[in-house]
């Protein structure tokens, strides 16, 4: 790995012992107050970035990184749609873990990463991004129907799932192209048809 | 105008004082101005111009850092109170308060969530738009079950001035002929989805004396011409409106009496100036101005003026009063009743029922209604009071149709999981109860005695909870709500009550604690919001309520305010002031 690889993770490590030192300095609200206020926030903001796949992640090692590309396509695959990881909702997962989430969210969500891939390794002999996508998928099934998973694994799965979902669908492809989305719609309308070729709305009020 | 709309150090001589810029402050500068007074809006934040300053409006999730979230750094460190409102996120949480810099204390044993939105425009920019009338059966209450005093006003007193500012704001809705919510001056209202429209008839079928509306909402549904000269448009339906509306199409000091008010010339602004306490003459028993502490450099200036409008929000008010001892007024500024800072309110919002609709699947909606239902209090005087608690409850609601956001979390893996998150699910009905809170002197405000903030005045010191009739109240809410879904057909019906986790302030309608009455040792204020001691000083916001009332507040702060203006200009033209 390059020095130029890992630099987000230095960064966001830089920024909290920045934001630290200069709390100290002039109090945590207005240390905050600039951190938000400047370019900074928005340098770090987080967008798909491509080859991010080899990169190490805020929380996730490259290894768990890289598996958790692999549940992301397993959970949302590829259609007439991106398939999760063409989202980089991997990439997502660990930003927004890092930035929104407690240090207990971050760490059930590495274990659950474990979890997969030493059951992939014990069940079937191979790495769980190796392993052909039906098989993938029978393990993920196999998490949420709690057969040789525990019912604390099938719970940290659903949250993972859960963010890996919210990341696919508050990006702008998943939002204005998985869904329909409207941006100023102009008014409100009770009652429209709808049928089995109709999509949900992307345009929702609070995310 | 520009360069003397907004001010700093002066000299002049003001008409009017008023402090604050919110719904209240704005329709207090609007009148005066509008009366040829000259008016100095004091603003303790910073100046949010309309359009301009709305960061965060018009953006997709994706555009945001943390997809709309706040990083947890910043919540920790500044918005731990603030976080807890529905409207806070990433593309509104620069008008709402700093918690850091803006700290209270609350009695052991108790807890209260203060929202605050310390900018030009207040909480304008950040309510929820409900606007409704209160009538004769709120403003008889507290008379006829004996808690609190008697408003000193009834609905023939303000029916005038409703009718004035729901012109002006431009409020949707349908008018119903209900006599505990008196119909206004409507705007068409939203339209109801299919499924509400079954609710309603439902309702209506089981429970004569009940219906179900469509909520009542400060949203231009269809502008009239005097809008669109105001240079506000219709509502386009986004439901985004915390984050600023450059269409105008919600009513706020921005979009709608501010402009008012600096069209006549009037109209002068000192942003960033915290008012420390009022300046009050022992000889003349007048207020003379108020003291400022910069909100950036803490150096103080002074201004000066004939009269001073409190509109600071119900609990600034009171604080400025409370920090204004003389030698009169040892206990705070117009508080010869010593109920100063007694009597806090906020709505109950502590029960709330879902269920969900069979059928409908052939239907969706269009557009994003920033408004919903309402089921009108349908106990709403004593011999329709239940048997077990005093005063009764609202509930306001809507319907929608599941999406990725619950669907999310069910089972399944692969493309038929994903394409089912495409679609839209089941329809959802959810009805949150709106209770009414009792006016009890334990719910109040002091003085933290050594506690101060970092422009050096005191501390708020929150004594507020929830009694025994707000709780039998939700209970009951839970349980009629639960009935009434399932009487039309609803499958899946929970019901949830929060008394017991959620403190009062999240609903934001925290009124009362210098409230008016007709016995000035009962009362701060007199019939007209004007102090019973001083005459000529006024508080229109929501500090003035004798009860919570029902209904969302905002449109009588608005209505009390333009009354309020319009008596005291008459005792100004009068010299009596």
């Amino acid at each position: 790995m390059t020095a130029k690889q890992q630099q987000p993770g230095v960064k966001n490590h830089k920024r909290r012992d920045f934001i630290r030192q200069l709390t100290l300095a002039l109090g945590s609200a207005t240390a905050a107050g600039l951190v938000a206020g400047n370019g900074l926030s928005v340098a770090l903001a987080y967008s798909a970035e491509p080859g991010i796949k080899d990169k190490t992640g805020l929380i996730f090692t490259r290894a768990q990184l890289t598996l958790l590309a692999k549940v992301c396509d397993t959970i949302l695959p590829r259609t007439d749609t991106p398939s999760g990881s063409e989202l980089d909702c991997h990439g997502f997962a660990d930003h927004q873990l890092f930035h929104c989430f407690e240090q207990k969210q971050q760490k059930q969500c590495c274990d659950i990463l474990d979890t997969i891939s030493r059951q992939s390794r014990h069940t079937y002999r191979q790495e769980f991004a190796r392993l052909p996508q039906q098989e993938q998928r029978a393990l993920l099934l196999d998490i949420e129907s709690t057969s040789g998973f525990t019912l604390e694994d099938k719970t940290q799965f659903k949250f993972l799932k859960a963010l890996i979902v919210f990341g696919y669908f508050t990006s702008e492809a998943g939002a204005t192209q998985a869904l329909n989305y409207q941006a100023v719609p102009g008014g409100f309308r009770g009652s429209i048809p709808y049928d089995e070729n109709s999509k949900a709305w992307g345009s929702l009020s609070y995310y | 105008m520009k360069d003397k709309l907004y001010i700093n150090e002066t000299k002049e001589h003001f008409d009017v004082l008023v402090v604050g810029s919110g719904i209240t402050g704005g329709w207090a500068a609007k009148e005066f101005c509008e009366r040829g007074y000259k008016t100095l809006i004091i603003e303790r934040g910073r100046v949010v111009e309309h359009r301009k300053d709305y960061i965060g409006e018009g953006k997709g999730p994706w555009q945001f850092a943390n997809r709309m979230k706040v990083d947890n750094l910043l919540v920790e460190e500044q918005y731990r109170i603030q976080k807890q409102c529905y409207a806070f996120n990433d593309a509104t949480k620069h008008f709402f308060g700093n918690d850091r810099d803006l700290p209270y204390s609350t009695e052991t044993g108790t807890d209260f969530s203060w929202i605050r939105a310390n900018q030009l425009g207040g909480k304008s920019l950040l309510w929820h738009r409900q606007s409704y009338r209160y009538s004769d059966f709120d403003f008889n209450a507290n008379k006829a079950d004996g808690h609190g005093i008697d408003w000193p006003i009834r609905y023939k007193d303000l029916a005038p001035w409703y009718s004035k500012v729901e012109k002006h704001a431009g409020i949707s809705g349908s008018p119903e002929q209900l006599e505990q919510l008196p119909d206004g001056e409507f705007l068409p209202p939203f339209e109801m989805t299919s499924p509400e429209k079954q609710l309603k008839a439902s309702i209506e079928k089981h429970y004569p004396e009940r219906t179900l509306i469509m909520g009542r909402t400060a949203h231009l549904t269809k502008p009239s011409e005097f809008h669109l000269s105001q240079g506000r448009g219709q509502c386009m339906a986004r439901d985004e409106c915390q984050k600023g509306c450059s269409f105008g199409g919600y009513f706020s000091s921005q979009s709608s009496t501010l402009p008012a008010a600096a069209k006549t010339g009037n109209l002068h602004i000192a942003p960033n100036s915290v008012v420390h306490s009022l300046i009050y003459d022992e000889k003349s028993n007048r207020v003379k101005g108020v003291r400022v502490i910069d909100n950036d450099t803490l150096k103080t200036r002074e201004y000066f003026a004939r009269v001073v409008f409190l509109c600071a929000s119900t609990l600034g008010s009171t604080q400025i009063l409370l920090n204004s001892k003389t030698k009169t007024f040892p206990n705070g500024l117009a508080n010869s009743s010593g109920v100063l800072g007694h009597y806090l309110m906020d709505h109950n919002y502590n029960a709330v029922i879902r269920g969900e609709f069979e059928g409908f699947e052939d239907e969706y909606y269009s557009g994003r209604r920033p408004s919903g239902i309402m089921v009108p209090n349908f106990q709403y005087r004593p011999d329709k009071y239940s048997k077990k608690y005093l005063r009764g409850y609202a509930f306001g609601g809507g319907s929608s149709r599941s999406n990725w956001q619950s669907s999310g979390w069910s089972d399944g893996i692969g493309a038929e999981f994903k394409n089912r998150l495409t679609q839209a699910g089941p329809w959802h009905m959810t009805l949150y109860a709106q209770g009414e809170m009792l006016p009890r002197y334990e719910n109040s405000v002091s003085l933290h005695p050594t506690k101060t903030d970092k422009w050096g005045i005191p501390q708020l010191h929150i004594n507020c909870k929830w009694s025994e009739n707000e709780i039998l109240m939700m209970q009951d809410a839970a349980e009629t709500g639960k009935e009434m879904l399932l009487k039309a057909g609803l499958k899946n019906v929970h019901a949830s009550v929060t008394t017991d986790t959620k403190a009062p302030g999240l609903a934001i309608h925290e009124v009362g604690t210098a409230r008016m009455g007709a016995d000035a040792k009962q009362s701060v204020l007199n019939a007209y919001n004007q102090s019973h001691d001083i005459p000529n000083l006024f508080v229109t916001d929501g500090a003035s309520f004798c009860s919570s009332a029902v209904a969302n507040p905002s449109l009588t702060f608005m209505a009390l305010t333009v009354r309020a203006v319009d008596y005291c200009a008459k005792e100004m033209n009068a010299k009596r002031i």
